[in-house]
């Protein structure tokens, strides 16, 4: 077993690049898939992804070891895709009230036409259907949903993440993994 | 429950595939190395320690610690530069002292006189010479009646009026130049249609012991480059060198020239310094009831300062009468 995520931030913050290489190989895939999923496009994916990579890098002679470092860094993607969202006047609002509340809304906005119903519905392929149903989530189920398989943080890591309660962090996520069952047909 | 979240877990990993270009990670890493690099010049010092089984790292990292390249010289930098201040004035002191007795301190020049002049062998010239016809009585190993009961070193000047003029000014006025100035008491005090050229040059010393006492070096303040002109080119043809033996008369006018020159800057310095006290001459005139030395002194401490405000007691005391 190597060294964890956070001695290796640790090191780096110290001058040693090649912990950072480690730590950026281990999470890159991860969190470039959440933030590429969250976007729908490859252009802003990249340009978001590099961002927050940025900010670790920037940001590692303050970082201390207080929790876990992939909840740190998936905190800091998060408040990135915040302001990306509030940039692209995306409602943020979705993110914070009640699950409950969130199904009775209009759909959120969608980056990419294949994120609409009607595509999910035509998908042959359940590989397919999956990501169709993902990206058919509404924000906040999403980000909760790729956290905890992304970033494999728990309910509790996941609210601090985004910032809210553990009540509303379990409930996205089960909501979204309730309907991507149902797209799937296992539910 | 579990194994549907298991199967979309494992359904999940499947299309879960998708990675940051390489483009993006050589960039991401090379900007992460050059911070590194950065970062590494500036920690100081990195400890690491095992704490139990985890190894945690303890990373001092201060950027208000300087450079190690550049530590010892900043640490050095300040304490260098004043111990090389001081000892830079210590020996300018030191040598100053040295040099010239008194020129160093920046105490108005009242006490300190001229180096210690040694006695110059008596001439007859010197024998013969009227002692009232003289301001200043210069010591010399034989001297003249009157001058008995002063002080024998150019140290302690004792400044005795003329006997002729009554009015005639203890201290020169400034706008009179010292030429001027020593060819009227020239012509004043000398009875005598010749006098010998010891006795002028004695009395030339005597002068540029004197502008070192303030009244006189402030009042000349005026010239004072023209305090160093050496008396004895301004005064009528000396004597016959028989007069007075030359090597005497040589090492008189060094002597001459070397207080001339110290009670010049003696008087630069203390004009320069204070024109309180300069004030305080002219009050000092005007006491004595010696108005129209005091008018001249008073126009050229007008000249000098312009914009300095006499107080109201100091006015009462200089103000034109």
């Amino acid at each position: 077993m190597g060294e964890t995520d956070e001695q290796l931030m640790l090191a780096y913050a110290g001058g040693d690049a090649h912990a950072f290489e480690s730590l950026y190989a281990r999470h890159k895939g991860p969190v470039y898939r959440y933030v590429l999923r969250s976007v729908k496009s490859r252009g802003e994916a990249e340009e978001l992804f590099q961002d927050v990579w940025e900010k670790v890098i920037g940001a590692a002679e303050r970082y201390r070891p207080q929790a876990k470092f992939t909840t740190w860094l998936y905190t800091i993607a998060h408040h990135r895709l915040v302001d990306h969202w509030r940039v692209k006047g995306l409602a943020l609002v979705s993110i914070d009230v009640d699950d409950d509340e969130e199904e009775a809304r209009a759909p959120e906005p969608r980056a990419a036409p294949s994120s609409e119903p009607h595509r999910i519905a035509e998908a042959r392929d359940t590989l397919e259907v999956l990501s169709a149903a993902l990206a058919a989530l509404p924000l906040a189920q999403r980000e909760a949903f790729l956290l905890h398989h992304e970033g494999d943080l728990s309910v509790a890591e996941i609210a601090a993440a985004t910032g809210t309660n553990e009540e509303a962090a379990k409930s996205r996520l089960r909501y979204a993994i309730n309907k991507l069952k149902d797209a799937l047909g296992d539910g | 429950m579990a194994d549907s979240d298991d199967d979309l877990k494992r359904r999940y990993r499947e299309i879960a595939r998708e990675e940051p270009s390489s483009a993006l990670d050589t960039a991401i890493l090379a900007k992460a190395r050059m911070k590194a690099e950065t970062r590494g010049k500036l920690v100081s010092d990195t400890t690491f320690t095992t704490t139990g089984n985890s190894r945690t790292a303890k990373v001092v990292s201060d950027t208000s610690l300087p450079l190690v390249s550049g530590s010892r010289f900043r640490r050095w930098s300040v304490p260098l530069s004043l111990a090389a201040v001081l000892m830079l004035g210590i020996g300018v002191s030191l040598r100053m002292q040295f040099d010239k007795p008194g020129v160093e301190t920046s105490i108005p020049n009242e006490y300190a006189m001229p180096e210690r002049a040694e006695p110059a062998p008596a001439t007859p010239a010197e024998k013969t010479a009227p002692p009232a016809a003289t301001g200043m009585v210069q010591p010399t190993q034989s001297p003249s009646p009157a001058a008995r009961g002063a002080p024998t070193t150019l140290a302690e000047p004792v400044f005795v009026p003329a006997s002729p003029p009554a009015s005639a000014p203890a201290i020169a006025p400034a706008p009179s130049s010292p030429s001027t100035e020593l060819a009227r008491d020239q012509a004043a005090a000398s009875p005598a249609p010749a006098q010998p050229k010891e006795r002028v040059e004695n009395r030339a010393r005597a002068d540029a012991a004197f502008v070192l006492t303030p009244p006189l070096a402030e009042l000349k303040a005026a010239a004072p480059a023209t305090i160093t002109t050496q008396p004895s080119t301004l005064l009528p043809p000396s004597p016959p060198a028989a007069a007075a033996s030359p090597p005497a008369r040589q090492r008189a006018k060094r002597e001459s020239e070397a207080d001339a020159a110290a009670g010049a800057r003696a008087l630069r310095k203390s004009v320069a310094a204070d024109p309180e006290r300069e004030l305080v001459q002219i009050a000092k005139l005007r006491e004595a009831s010696q108005n129209e030395e005091a008018d001249k002194a008073l126009e050229e401490f007008r000249k000098r300062y312009p914009e300095f405000k006499i107080s109201e007691g100091m006015w009462d005391r200089v103000r034109p009468r």
